[in-house]
């Protein structure tokens, strides 16, 4: 055939990079709803819940089972299930009704029902209710910190630079799993160098992130993973029963703690059940909400290859976004992975979240260059830091972050990298170079910086499981070492789980360490004129952007 | 009441199956498995717990080498496990390889393989290229080193792969294979990593479990 | 109460080890007199906190923060140990149920003992017990 030159040109194009495939529900490739989803029901007898859509208890899976048992609300139950999908749907899109209202009543509704709510909102639809059931009353911002070479140096340099920027927590992972408890230290140190009261956590096999959390290494866990089939919760080698007491012993020690879950995941494990992608993400925000946790990362995540592929897939994401904020969840809502190659479509993708806000945007912007980004890659990095910058302004949104100078980052950077290479040096960890601090400190990535040695490193992370280092080591290394005001921010960061306001849902700590959460600055939106509204200071921040014409040099 | 709501889901799945075979030729709707057939491993010899303090266990996915020939991004599979092999033996250890048909989840396979191996350290590979070092006494979802982008792995990689591991068995300090990382290798392969393990998957057999494989 | 607690019942916070929350400061650190434990949380700052959740109309939240105050005695080990004998196909039904009894009368944690045996209940049908 001879070749159209346009649909050559298009063909080529990077959206056409991307995997699409048809629906397919036997395998779980539908995103919104499967012929095979159940119709939802419920039946209470004795105070107890004996069928649960569609399916009698003694049928009931893990999953139904432990539903049942701890996320409806018996006595509101069947009120809410006599009300329509359709009439759930208009009110959460109706300015005067209360999100107070909405959250009672979605307390006893189940999982086949949410999904039909879902069904019948678009996507515009989808983004007021967000808009109006988000937790917090001001939306947030979420950063990975990471690098292909686990050089902790660098960990606190991006982690400085990215709390100066404004993300109010802070994730780590590795590409060496055994790195972690230096990664750990490094993030903490850098994030309260950048700006007082950010929250950091790394992410690892779940019982090495509690014990680091433990011994006040990190702030907060996130990678309580949960999944919508049995099969797939015992392939991630756990059950909600399990999780619940993992959440718990977080708790015990005053950690604050989200979950995470994400659509595709069953599809990509192969045991979908043949169900829609909306409606197991539905039973895994079930679960969560069961487990007593206050919040959930979810928008499909790491498996957004998948829903993206799928048609209504970017729309499906949004839809768990909400259903995880009509269960009263703090939602930190992805935007975490790159999902396309197309510029165009990866905006779009994450505009869903940006313009209604969610308690955090991304959960899991790359503040440091893709290629460092070990999560395999954020849909935003470093290098979109200005695009962001100017989107806020553009459109007077609040994302969560805000334009910084050239001389404030390489002023936090370097602090970091020093407070990094002094405490190293205190606890006689693997030694940092002056050569490498200068590296770290004007460094774009990992490229620009010297090798570490990977043996001492690993012996150094370790020493550290060994000697039983915890926070109160870290504090004391700052302070002896000249670095008394992180060493200040530090303790702080730990007296927070003595006092466990932060473990409420959607809490995060501005710089004097004081609690915003959805408890003492709730989310009033109803309408025009209320909620939260981009204005002030906060506005005249957002309009700092760099490379602004000077009329006076025409 | 029971009558029509399984009409309704008779009409539904014929309805579903039409559209599968008139209106596009790369939609499945209605079809549960890929292969039609699950391959029969009830004449292979289980596999035996290793004694050899030296031995290095590779456990590979249930369609591979049969229903899967090559990694995700095109790798021969024969090649891949000569590779892994050739590993092993040069740093002096005993490879052995086994299939594994309990399991589809890497991390698992991987332990399951290291349970096995006389030195208590295996390497877990599914069909598609991803990999894992495991010991034996670690938890399930932790591990020595992890390989999970399966699409950048080349043939070198999976000869490290074998030396690092045979490394581990000696309690050598190993330097852990440098990470690749693609962040657009996700939108590139993901729906094909999906359907690869639905592939492998739907060719476990739990009852079986795990047998001796030299597959040429 | 009135949340944050922090700042508005901050006098009366104590940590684990009945420590002053007050008290808790660098000089106090740089001088060793703050020790891991003295930044664990209590128990009764986390049925504090979990009232704070029932007012808010959470109750699983509230459920949790029970759970949570009954494990604060807990050691780190053991709480390691007991969350992993939870995860799938780890543990037979006796075990489980030694444990929930060890929970019961060792550490009084009566809701955690509950959450085991209902584990165990439903691990023995679905098939996931040792």
């Amino acid at each position: 055939m001879k070749r159209s030159k346009r649909i050559e040109t298009l063909d080529k194009r990077p959206v056409n990079l991307d995997g699409y495939i048809n629906e397919w529900p036997e395998m779980g490739f539908t995103a919104m709803s499967s012929p095979y989803d159940p119709k939802p029901s419920i039946k209470v007898e004795d105070g107890k819940i004996v069928e649960l859509d569609g399916k009698q208890r003694k049928d009931f899976d893990f999953i139904d089972q432990f539903i049942a048992d701890y996320a409806i609300n018996i006595e509101q139950t069947q009120h809410s299930m006599s009300i329509s999908s359709l009439e759930i749907a208009r009110m959460i899109v109706d300015i005067h009704v209360s999100r107070q209202e909405i959250l009672k009543l979605i307390t006893g509704i189940t999982p086949a029902k949410m999904t039909e709510v879902m069904n019948h909102l678009n996507v515009v639809e989808l983004m007021m209710g967000m808009q109006k059931m988000r937790a917090r009353k001001t939306p947030g911002n979420q950063a990975h910190i990471t690098n292909l070479k686990d050089d902790p140096v660098q960990i606190a340099a991006d982690a400085a630079e990215g709390a100066l920027r404004g993300f109010a927590e802070e994730e780590t992972t590795m590409g060496v799993a055994r790195y972690a408890p230096l990664s750990a230290i490094a993030l903490l140190i850098g994030s309260q160098v950048g700006r007082p009261g950010v929250l950091t956590q790394c992410s690892a096999e779940e019982a090495t992130e509690l014990e680091l959390g433990i011994r006040g290494l990190t702030t907060y866990a996130e990678t309580l993973s949960v999944y919508g089939t049995e099969k797939v919760f015992i392939d991630g080698d756990d059950t909600p029963y399990s999780k619940a007491f993992l959440n718990s012993a977080y708790a015990s020690r005053g950690l604050k703690v989200r979950f995470t879950s994400g659509s595709g995941s069953e599809v990509l494990m192969g045991s979908s059940e043949k169900k829609s992608m909306l409606y197991l993400e539905c039973r895994c925000l079930y679960a969560t909400k069961g487990a007593g946790s206050q919040g959930i990362q979810n928008g499909s995540v790491s498996c957004i290859g998948i829903t993206g592929s799928v048609p209504s897939g970017i729309r499906e994401v949004l839809a768990e976004n909400l259903v995880a904020a009509l269960l009263g969840l703090e939602c930190a809502s992805s935007n975490d992975q790159s999902f396309s190659n197309s510029d165009m479509r990866r905006t779009a993708r994450t505009m869903l979240q940006f313009l209604p806000g969610t308690d955090f945007i991304f959960s899991g912007y790359a503040a440091e260059p893709n290629y460092d980004n070990m999560f395999a890659g954020s849909n935003f990095d470093a290098e979109d830091f200005d695009d962001y910058n100017v989107l806020q302004r553009d459109m007077q949104v609040d994302g969560g972050l805000r334009p910084v100078t050239e001389e404030e980052v390489i002023r936090v950077r370097n602090k970091a990298a020093r407070a990094v290479q002094a405490v190293f040096k205190h606890l006689h960890l693997s030694p940092v170079s002056d050569e490498q601090v200068e590296a770290v400190t004007y460094a774009h990535g990992s490229k620009d910086t010297p090798d570490r040695d990977v043996t001492a490193d690993l012996m150094a992370a370790e020493d550290v499981l060994k000697r039983g280092i915890t926070g109160i080591d870290i504090v004391k290394a700052l302070a002896e070492t000249g670095f008394k005001d992180v060493a200040n921010s530090v303790l702080n960061m730990l007296k927070q789980r003595v006092i466990g306001d932060y473990m409420q849902t959607a809490a995060i700590l501005d710089k004097e360490f004081h609690v915003l959460s959805g408890l003492n600055t709730a989310n009033d939106y109803m309408g025009p004129g209320t909620g939260y509204r981009v204005e002030g200071e906060r506005w005249e921040e957002i309009k700092k952007i760099p490379h602004i014409i000077n009329p006076q040099d025409i | 009441m029971q009558i029509s709501e399984d009409l309704i889901k008779q009409i539904t799945n014929a309805v579903l199956q039409e559209m599968g075979q008139s209106a596009n030729s790369t939609s499945l709707v209605g079809k549960d498995r890929i292969n039609p057939k699950r391959t029969s491993y009830a004449n292979y010899k289980k596999a035996a717990k290793g004694t050899n303090p030296k031995e290095v266990v590779i456990g590979v996915g249930a369609a591979f080498q049969r229903e899967i020939k090559r990694t995700i991004c095109n790798i021969p599979l024969d090649e891949v496990l000569e590779n892994l092999k050739a590993g092993i033996e040069e740093e002096g250890m005993v490879p052995r390889v086994v299939k594994i048909l309990d399991t589809s989840d890497v991390c698992f396979m991987a332990l399951e393989a290291a349970k096995l191996s006389g030195s208590g350290i295996g390497i877990g590979i599914q069909s598609k290229g991803t990999t894992v070092i495991h010991q034996k006494d670690l938890y399930p979802l932790s591990n020595l080193e992890l390989f999970p982008q399966a699409p950048l792995m080349t043939l070198d990689t999976y000869r490290k792969i074998g030396q690092n591991a045979a490394k581990y068995v000696k309690g050598e300090q190993v330097i852990p294979i440098p990470c690749t990382n693609d962040p657009m290798s996700r939108p590139k392969y993901q729906v094909k990593a999906a359907l690869m393990h639905i592939a492998e998957t739907e060719q476990l057999d739990p009852e079986i479990g795990i047998i001796e494989w030299e597959e040429k | 109460m009135q949340y944050p607690l922090g700042e508005h019942e901050k006098e009366h916070i104590t940590s684990k080890t009945g420590k002053a929350l007050d008290d808790i400061t660098l000089d106090a650190v740089i001088t060793n007199q703050i020790a891991p434990d003295d930044i664990k949380i209590s128990k009764d700052m986390l049925l504090a906190q979990g009232q704070i959740a029932k007012q808010a109309g959470n109750d699983p939240m509230k459920k949790n923060f029970e759970r949570a105050a009954e494990l604060v005695d807990v050691p780190d080990e053991i709480i390691l140990k007991m969350y992993d004998k939870l995860r799938p196909n780890r543990s037979t039904k006796l075990e489980l149920v030694m444990m929930a009894q060890e929970l019961l009368e060792k550490y009084h944690a009566t809701n955690c003992a509950r959450l085991v045996m209902e584990a165990v209940e439903i691990y023995e049908k679905r098939g996931i017990l040792l």
